[in-house]
């Protein structure tokens, strides 16, 4: 089981697409605990009325499927001054805090994966997640494929190819 | 109705502010809801710029416009536009 923590931007990934029956993030907690801050959280509280990925993740953290950790982050700290948003930031100060408990930081939001790597936090975006779960025999190949096509519209499209090649060639080095 | 000397953006938002208060806008005209709607296209359309530069991250776009990460998403979408910037 992989544990890794999920500011907004990968959650509605997960929890927007669907495949095989089924919301792709059903697919990730099968193999994945999810845990998110809690301005993450309130944000799926507040538009869970108004969406169905929303209130698909709201359903999720009241079955206690994913999971919701408080974080403080001290006034004036480094976050600050870069232009994130509230969840992104205590996404990444959540690791920092118990970087014990988790493996991986998930964002698909390109400033806050930088942000998140020069803070020495295993980074991922949710493309890579998807790797890391097949190299780990967690997730079958198929399954995988079909879940990085369920989501290819929201890359571009170099992103999507390389996942699928790295998928099939269980090789991330691989060029052709 | 008096005239307002717009040297600087803080003049233009200062009147503007101010006829708000003072006419106790409760009904807006569709003048004023045709304005409002362009300043938030305009400013959603800088935002997505930095955004996809990578220069801001989507939590904050969307907390610029004053709406949730999972509005900015439904919005951008509504919109033809990428969700992220990768």
């Amino acid at each position: 089981m992989l544990r890794a923590v999920f500011d907004s931007s990968a959650l509605i990934t997960c929890c927007q697409a669907a495949t095989s029956g089924k919301p792709v993030i059903e697919h990730v907690l099968a193999v994945c605990t999810v845990t998110i801050p809690i301005a993450v959280r309130n944000e799926v509280l507040v538009m869970s009325h108004q969406y169905a990925d929303a209130r698909l993740a709201s359903d999720l953290m009241t079955a206690e499927s994913i999971r919701v950790e408080k974080v403080a982050l001290p006034p004036g700290n480094i976050l600050d001054h870069y232009r994130l948003g509230a969840g992104e930031k205590e996404a990444i100060a959540l690791y920092l805090d118990k970087s014990d408990q988790f493996g991986f930081l998930v964002t698909d939001d390109r400033l806050a994966y930088v942000v998140s790597n020069r803070c020495a936090i295993p980074t991922s975006l949710f493309l890579d997640l998807l790797i890391e779960m097949v190299e780990r025999g967690l997730m079958a190949v198929d399954l995988a494929q079909e879940i990085a096509e369920a989501v290819q519209l929201r890359y571009a499209a170099g992103f999507v190819h390389h996942t699928l090649k790295m998928i099939e060639r269980g090789d991330r080095k691989c060029l052709a | 109705m008096s005239s307002v000397s717009f040297k600087t953006r803080e003049d233009v938002l200062e009147a503007i502010g101010t006829r708000f208060i003072k006419a106790e806008i409760t009904q807006p005209s569709p003048f004023l809801l045709e304005l409002v709607v362009r300043g938030f296209e305009q400013k959603l359309m800088e935002l997505y710029q930095q955004f996809q530069q990578g220069e801001c991250s989507l939590g904050y776009l969307a907390e610029q416009l004053g709406i949730s990460t999972w509005e900015a998403v439904h919005l951008l979408e509504e919109r033809g536009l990428r969700v992220t910037n990768l």
